[in-house]
């Protein structure tokens, strides 16, 4: 996965390329999680049906739980896709750009970088309001009696993701204006994975 | 401006954008922002949107099939099914003219069977086939031009991702249109096989490989028990996930749970299966399920922003006042995929264009669950088509031989192209081939 590589990458001297780096970090370490998130619901998803079939024992609240968890393993993983360049962009245009006018197709990639970042600070201003209504007003998910979850905690990790993808955006923009970019390799789209 | 004309222009837009090489969910949602801002002439209905796109839209709990499917395939391909699968089926056929091309397809479509994705079927089987199609020197073009164009099976064969992103959008159930999918998958699969044949007859060079000469091509290559042990973690698989939905024991989410839980099993079993090999597979789960769910929460917003345009009404009113009729407008409406193909994936195909045909399909009383499995063949043929062929770029990057170009590839996966299209009329025109075990 040569993509996956780059999070190290020669040292940074200069300040955008160490705080791009420690945002590497954050990014891959929230796909982790999110990462986990995800074989923890095929744990409970299995857990009720099974349950549910042979002990006739349902995991109540499961429904609720999974509707939650899929926005959260979203805004937990978007920032390291778009590190990895794998948000989906047709990108035959800028390949062919890149070798006759370069300068042309920076250009165009910062103000595409800059568009992520427009559409995650909107974003980003309903998600604070969500998150702050939810806290305040204590909503919850499911029917009261038999099964709740608490709405906030899922609302922080959306606030969290899109802050995280925001500041990925800008940090992209930046370091292509000053001339040091960091993005993946053009092509790398979804041909990280090994077979056999 | 009124808001139709905004419509119409912000469509413009958005082609234009996405052409130009902005991340499409970023060119879907904020297009659609600043669109329905202008309509409105108010910011604050405008954030509201993008709001509750993002808070409402994949808070399904059958979008759980995405990353529940998506596991099951990259793990199934890690544990090397693809392999198995394949050394089965080059058992079958590898007497016949043409025949590793055939066995690479026989082996697609039962993979498929296992696997929610083009992508992951065009991966493994580039590692698996292409060396062996190689080594008994068929020629380059055909061995990765096959690949290509038996991947494609992965969508239409359920489970598939494809569909069940459109079963969302369209608002049809899940489990009809995976059963929608099956006859026309195995159509496909079989005029790709008897497609090979005619090609290795008039245009022998193309296709290449001996025939039939050299002992190592008759003697068995693996017994009958190895068949059984090769084939069985397969069968399981079906069994428990197509057996599980269509048997009314599971949920299409709890069958892609079990089939996940299953396939880590198998893979353990055949000592196929580290913890690093499990962490990638999930690592790349998320990825998928991240890059799909974020288009789908940006498409939400798209389709939103149509219908405070209008857009699908007037598009199926305009449909009905031009005479079109139901066959004409499928015309339309396949060269419209074929040429977004050539720009954009297949669930980004799917999102931008189904929203604003759906009034004007159903305004013909037609099928929506045929108009699905239309919408993906369609779509899918452009994964074979330059210059945005997903599955061709996949292969290209996997495939270890320099000497094969993304032309050879893209040369190569044209005939299978060409025979979708075919298949695909033939859909259209005879909707009971994806009606007939749904209806």
């Amino acid at each position: 996965m040569p993509s996956e590589m780059r999070a190290e990458g020669p040292a940074e001297t200069s300040m955008s390329g160490r705080l791009d780096g420690a945002l590497n970090r954050v990014l891959a370490g929230m796909n982790a999680i999110g990462s986990i998130w995800i074989l923890v619901l095929l744990v409970i998803i299995n857990t009720d049906s099974f349950g549910r079939t042979l002990f006739n024992e349902p995991f109540t609240g499961v429904a609720e739980l999974v509707e939650l968890s899929l926005v959260a393993i979203v805004f937990l993983q978007l920032g390291d896709t778009i590190r990895l360049g794998r948000l989906t962009r047709s990108d035959g245009l800028l390949t062919i750009l890149a070798r006759r006018h370069p300068n042309v197709e920076r250009v165009m990639r910062i103000c595409f970088d800059l568009a992520g970042a427009a559409l995650m600070a909107l974003i980003l201003i309903g998600a604070w309001s969500t998150m702050i209504h939810a806290i305040e007003r204590g909503e919850y998910f499911g029917n009261e009696g038999l099964f709740v979850v608490p709405e906030w905690p899922v609302r922080v990790i959306v606030v969290i993701g899109t802050s995280v993808c925001l500041a990925k955006f800008l940090l992209s923009a930046w370091l292509l204006i000053t001339g040091k970019p960091t993005g993946p390799a053009r092509g790398a789209v979804a041909a990280g994975f090994e077979a056999d | 401006m009124g808001p139709l004309e905004l419509g119409v222009i912000s469509l413009g837009v958005i082609v234009l954008l996405i052409y130009a090489g902005l991340y499409i969910p970023v060119v879907l949602a904020l297009v659609s922002f600043v669109s329905v801002w202008l309509m409105r002439g108010n910011i604050d209905i405008a954030i509201n949107l993008l709001t509750i796109s993002v808070k409402d839209t994949v808070s399904d709990y059958n979008f759980a099939t995405v990353p529940l499917f998506t596991m099951m395939g990259l793990i199934v391909s890690k544990a090397g099914l693809g392999r198995d699968v394949y050394e089965v089926a080059n058992q079958i056929f590898r007497a016949i003219r043409g025949g590793l091309g055939i066995a690479t397809v026989a082996a697609n479509a039962i993979f498929a069977s296992v696997t929610g994705s083009s992508i992951a079927s065009a991966s493994v089987f580039t590692k698996v086939s292409v060396p062996e199609m190689r080594r008994f020197h068929y020629g380059k073009r055909f061995a990765v031009g096959v690949v290509a164009g038996s991947s494609v099976l992965g969508m239409l064969i359920p489970p598939s991702v494809m569909l069940i992103i459109y079963a969302v959008v369209a608002e049809q159930s899940i489990g009809a249109m995976f059963l929608a999918g099956v006859v026309p998958g195995l159509l496909l699969a079989t005029v790709f096989g008897f497609a090979i044949l005619i090609m290795a007859w008039l245009a022998p060079r193309f296709v290449g490989g001996g025939h039939g000469e050299g002992g190592e091509r008759t003697e068995p290559l693996i017994s009958f028990r190895e068949i059984m042990v090769k084939l069985v973690p397969v069968v399981l698989l079906i069994l428990v996930v197509l057996g599980g939905i269509y048997g009314g024991v599971f949920t299409p989410t709890e069958a892609g749970a079990a089939g996940g839980l299953m396939a880590i099993l198998i893979a353990a079993a055949r000592r196929r299966l580290t913890l690093r090999s499990v962490w990638e597979a999930l690592v790349e789960t998320g990825h998928i399920t991240a890059t799909i769910l974020f288009l789908i929460i940006a498409a939400s917003t798209y389709s939103r922003m149509l219908g405070i345009a209008g857009l699908p009404t007037l598009f199926g009113e305009w449909m009905q006042s031009m005479d079109l009729n139901l066959a004409m407008m499928m015309a339309i409406y396949v060269l419209l995929l074929i040429v977004l193909g050539t720009i954009l994936d297949t669930a980004s195909i799917i999102l931008v264009v189904v929203p604003l045909f759906l009034t004007a399909v159903e305004a013909f009383g037609a099928d929506l669950v045929w108009f699905g499995i239309v919408t993906v063949i369609g779509a899918e043929i452009g994964l074979l088509t330059p210059p945005l062929g997903l599955s061709c770029f996949v292969i290209k990057s996997t495939i270890d031989d320099p000497s094969i170009s993304l032309a050879d590839v893209f040369l190569g996966a044209l005939p299978f192209a060409a025979v979708m299209l075919v298949v695909l009329i033939f859909v259209i025109a005879f909707p009971q081939i994806s009606l007939v075990l749904v209806r």
